[in-house]
């Protein structure tokens, strides 16, 4: 089994089968252009130390999962929140690191790791209230009182 | 630090594509960004609760006004109706009051809107603030992007509300005048012509002027209830303000005007005894002639010739006055259940149909049974003169076997296979193969076309 080398954004290298790490469609294409399999480190700019292990880590238990249905607009993927064992456990990380894996994902472009992601953090944010979403994320609300009133007219006619 | 509202927004977009609407409702309120995102996820579907006691129609046409450009996202709307006892008005929906801004933004939308597409009545029962159905017809104006509406059940109750937008009308004029009980006997029935409806209007403004004189300035000139005039309904008819308000080929609702796919039903208990007449089919014209439509599904439709005088014909008559010639629909999925019309009727339907790949049609039967099988054959036969792509396989008649149809086809030596050969005699099963390849060959034909 062919590896190859991958360098984080702190310059720490780290060794990775190619197929482990071709789940990120970034560096699958990367490594199609250059043809052969390259004896030095790709560098990855965007993701520090801490978060490529946890990225390679996912792609590790992943790296025999059956590729994504090619269509994604169509209905098949649905709605659901719902997220597997081990990828919730894999997820029960602080919000930095959170943050920074779908980060990650995105720019790696690795879509099962990033719809993962981002159904934990719609679980975080479903069934709050605005001001325990603000809490929860520790966001500014920075509307000012009449936008505020606008913002709630808007709503009324989904409130049941 | 890595934060949430570091995440760029096609990240953003796909958690709260995740919400339900309430989340997403939650989620609006936090900050500008969230907003902004959320504001970007299309509507697409939802569904409208005619007189529900919360109001959700009328929250929803505030929605609307405020953002009218959110109307262009939505692609499928269904109509849920609450309406409960119409006998009993404690049981209709509370009055709604705008507020001096919403009734600023309609102002401001009367010109490019509201003159434009609705009827001066429909715009009175908006702003009186009784009957939410009176909202539809101006949600649609705002959802110039629909591709499916779904009317559903339009229910028993709301049917037996004889001439009910004039009852809206009525009950808003009550409303203002601190319900001061003027006679509303004076409702004429019969076959009033346009320009005596028109009198038979002024009349009742003059009266209702004298008597309640405070009412002039809520409903512009005059102050009485106005009289709603289509040249072609007489007033006493069951309509719906949609139905008052759907437009016609080149001047439709904005969001009739890209709709492929539309249902109106009639919950199936109206039509006992009592009420035997179903929603007038002529409503569905205009439906039928909406550029691009691909999918009708109607129930509980009617025509009567012998009272009213009318037919799919006679009304037909009227569009194409109006209109020039009208093209031909596109419609290729045509369902009308439990209808109560004539032979001919359906043949006009026939006339105006094109692209026809499946017919379904079934009859009321409380009251009629076909009339003639032959009379519907020569209906049916028409739909296969002009639609290349029906076939048997797609035509359900009444419930009957085709062989029905295709028996009558043999005894009557239509014409149908005229041209394949000099005439000759068939035996029924040479006629039926014939018949069949005949049907392939026009679909192919059509399809190399």
């Amino acid at each position: 089994m062919s590896q190859i080398i991958l360098l984080s954004s702190d310059n720490v290298e780290m060794k990775v089968d190619k197929e482990v790490a071709e789940r990120s469609i970034l560096i699958k294409n990367m490594l199609e252009d250059v043809g052969e399999t390259p004896d030095q480190a790709i560098p990855i700019p965007n993701v520090n130390e801490g978060v490529l292990r946890k990225v390679i880590e996912w792609c590790e238990h992943h790296r025999n999962d059956p590729p994504p249905p090619a269509d994604e607009d169509s209905d098949s993927r649905k709605k659901s929140t719902d997220i597997e064992e081990w990828d919730q456990k894999f997820m029960q990380v602080d919000q930095e690191m959170l943050f920074e894996i779908i980060l990650a994902a995105n720019y790696l472009d690795i879509k099962p790791l990033l719809d993962v992601g981002c159904k934990t953090v719609a679980n975080m944010i479903k069934g709050k209230s605005p001001e325990e979403i603000r809490k929860t994320f520790n966001i500014q609300n920075d509307f000012t009182p009449e936008e505020e009133d606008q913002i709630r007219r808007e709503n009324e006619w989904a409130e049941e | 630090m890595a934060t949430i509202t570091a995440l760029p927004t096609e990240v953003l977009l796909e958690v709260f594509e995740l919400l339900d609407i309430e989340s997403l409702t939650n989620a609006k309120t936090v900050c500008k960004q969230f907003r902004a995102v959320i504001r970007m996820i299309p509507l697409r579907s939802y569904t409208l609760r005619i007189d529900e006691p919360k109001h959700s129609m009328w929250k929803f046409t505030r929605f609307l006004l405020s953002d009218p450009k959110a109307g262009s996202q939505i692609t499928d709307l269904t109509v849920e109706w609450c309406r409960r006892e119409p006998d009993d008005p404690d049981t209709w929906t509370d009055k709604w009051e705008w507020t001096e801004k919403d009734l600023g933004i309609m102002k401001g939308l009367e010109e490019t809107v509201i003159d434009k597409y609705l009827t001066p009545e429909t715009y009175v029962a908006i702003k009186g603030g009784v009957n939410s159905e009176a909202l539809l017809p101006l949600i649609l104006c705002f959802t110039e992007n629909l591709g499916s509406l779904d009317l559903g059940d339009v229910v028993t109750e709301l049917f037996n509300c004889e001439g009910y937008p004039e009852d809206c009308l009525r009950k808003i004029f009550k409303s203002r005048s601190g319900g001061g009980g003027s006679d509303e006997g004076g409702k004429k029935k019969g076959e009033e012509e346009e320009e005596e409806g028109k009198e038979e209007g002024k009349e009742e403004k003059e009266q209702d002027g004298d008597n309640e004189e405070e009412d002039g300035d809520e409903f512009g000139q005059g102050g009485g209830v106005p009289t709603i005039i289509l040249p072609h309904i007489p007033s006493e008819q069951f309509r719906t303000w949609f139905h008052l308000n759907t437009g016609y080929p080149g001047n439709y609702l904005p969001g009739l005007s890209r709709l492929k796919k539309f249902n109106h039903q009639l919950n199936g208990d109206a039509l006992v005894a009592e009420y035997k007449w179903g929603w007038r089919a002529d409503y569905f014209l205009p439906i039928l002639f909406i550029p691009g439509i691909e999918e009708i599904t109607i129930g509980g439709c009617a025509t009567d010739e012998e009272v009213d005088g009318y037919t799919l014909k006679t009304i037909m008559g009227w569009y194409e006055e109006q209109f020039k010639g009208v093209p031909p629909s596109t419609v290729r999925k045509l369902v009308i259940r439990d209808a109560r019309m004539y032979e001919k009727d359906y043949e006009l339907i026939a006339d105006y149909t094109c692209c026809l790949e499946k017919l379904h049609i079934s009859y009321n039967d409380t009251f009629t049974e076909l009339e003639s099988y032959y009379d519907m054959a020569d209906a049916i036969y028409v739909f296969f003169e002009n639609n290349p792509k029906l076939r048997m396989d797609n035509l359900y008649v009444d419930g009957r076997p085709n062989e029905v149809w295709l028996k009558i086809f043999h005894d009557r030596d239509y014409d149908l296979l005229r041209g394949e050969d000099e005439y000759r005699e068939r035996t029924y099963e040479e006629f039926v193969e014939e018949f069949e390849a005949w049907s392939q060959r026009r679909t192919l034909q059509d399809g190399a076309k």
